[in-house]
């Protein structure tokens, strides 16, 4: 997928939003949470924040040229994983979003047209389950 | 002796006897176009720290008798018919620009970035953040050959400004390099960077004096502003992203540990450090800031001198660069403060 550097820079944003809102998820259930969840969620938060900061890297090497349409889908992905995330209070089900979008953030950092297609459709199947 | 070189005005030839000095002066050195033109820096004698000294109390000291209303009215005359023009505050503009866009900080700390994240994230994410710090070591030339070539501009053309040579730096064959490597991912920005840098090499090779500023500003500001543009970018949007991450890493790290800990006097400590860290983030953010104002700052008085290139000695136009100028440097002064 040729990323853009805003394309980057929107996706970099969204990655950070989406590891806040995980992490804000992990303390309002912190008690609920067995130790095990507490930690694999929290993995996965500075998995998806690397790959924000991995973003902004990509954002600053890159071109200003026109956006590419599978960016489009990356962004729609982690915006629905987001809202999920926010409002989800099945904490099995927000450690599947999370999961999803840590394989979605390995996906685009890889370039993989096919892997990004396919971690976009499970986030979004993750976040509306 | 009397032989005056064929680019000697044939006008400053004919002013009489409080001019003597002066002509007199002209007409011993052999180099005489060097000479006069040395002599048009010595009398204007408004601003430029890179201003020449006036020889032998130049025009200042003409003013204090009959003879020296007259020298000072001769002197004027010469101003106007050898072309030179008052550009204290382009010189000034240029100098200032020059110095303030030579902030490197920003992008050593954006370098930086992912080994400092290494002291909040767990050692399974270590490997990651060791292969962005290389890919972001790779960019960090790119990142500051813009600056240079920035400066290299603003000091050429505060050079120019002051009727001198512009000076050669062998950073420009760096520069040169850099776009025939096509370090540039955007192609716009990569002409961009070639068309300022060969005009640069122009104004040095061609040896440019004061006659050409004008050209050498019409010619720029295209290309400059694009140049300029994608450095806001970098800078406050991109740079700005990657201090908010740096943001989000010590809220997790300190919240979970001030969430797990027990020991008073431990969490005591946690507050202390957590605080001292953000004010780190927060003055890297007060340096962006001020950064991308004096981007903004160079970006917008370069297109006033070119919108207002044919008249820059005006006294309006002047007090208008030196706008820019004292914005400029209260920008700086706010960096060098953090």
């Amino acid at each position: 997928m040729p990323l853009t550097s805003a394309d980057a820079l929107s996706l970099s944003k969204s990655f950070r939003d989406l590891s806040v809102a995980i992490g804000d998820f992990r303390f309002a259930h912190w008690d609920a949470l067995s130790e095990a969840d507490r930690k694999m969620l929290e993995d996965e938060e500075w998995s998806i924040l690397n790959a924000s900061s991995d973003m902004v890297t990509k954002a600053v090497g890159l071109a200003l040229d026109e956006s590419d349409p599978a960016a489009k889908k990356v962004q729609g992905a982690t915006a629905a994983a987001l809202k999920a995330v926010k409002t989800l209070k099945d904490i099995s089900k927000v450690i599947g979003v999370a999961t999803a979008t840590v394989g979605l953030a390995a996906a685009v950092i890889s370039k993989d047209p096919g892997a990004i297609a396919k971690n976009a459709k499970a986030v979004f199947d993750a976040a509306t389950a | 002796m009397l032989a005056f070189a064929a680019d000697v005005n044939p006008i400053v030839l004919l002013l009489p006897v409080a001019g003597g000095r002066f002509m007199g002066r002209a007409i011993e050195k052999p180099a005489a176009r060097d000479y006069i033109l040395r002599e048009r820096v010595a009398c204007d004698v408004t601003q430029g720290y890179r201003r020449q000294p006036t020889a032998e109390g130049g025009c200042m000291r003409l003013h204090g008798s009959g003879q020296g209303v007259r020298g000072a009215v001769v002197a004027c005359l010469v101003l106007v018919v050898s072309g030179c023009a008052n550009l204290g505050a382009v010189r000034d503009f240029a100098s200032t620009s020059s110095d303030a866009v030579q902030y490197s900080h920003l992008v050593s700390a954006y370098a930086g970035t992912p080994t400092r994240l290494k002291r909040y994230e767990p050692q399974s994410q270590w490997p990651e953040l060791d292969r962005q710090t290389t890919e972001r070591e790779g960019q960090r030339e790119r990142l500051l050959l813009r600056q240079k070539l920035i400066q290299e501009y603003m000091d050429a053309l505060g050079q120019l400004a002051a009727d001198d040579l512009a000076t050669y730096d062998n950073q420009l064959d760096t520069l040169g390099a850099a776009v025939k490597n096509a370090k540039f991912a955007d192609q716009n920005e990569a002409a961009a960077f070639s068309a300022v840098s060969k005009l640069l090499v122009s104004a040095v090779t061609d040896r440019w004096r004061q006659g050409k500023l004008v050209g050498l500003i019409e010619q720029t500001e295209a290309p400059f502003q694009t140049v300029m543009g994608a450095m806001v970018t970098i800078v406050e949007k991109d740079f700005g992203s990657d201090v908010a991450n740096e943001r989000v890493a010590l809220d997790k790290y300190y919240t979970t540990l001030q969430r797990e800990g027990r020991d008073p006097a431990g969490l005591a400590a946690l507050a202390e450090w957590r605080e001292m860290r953000d004010g780190q983030l927060r003055e890297r953010e007060s340096a962006i800031s001020s950064y991308t104002t004096v981007l903004k700052t160079i970006a917008a008085g370069h297109h006033k001198l070119y919108e207002s290139r044919h008249e820059l000695s005006k006294p309006e136009i002047k007090a208008e660069i030196h706008t820019y100028t004292r914005r400029l440097k209260e920008a700086s002064t706010a960096i060098a403060r953090l």
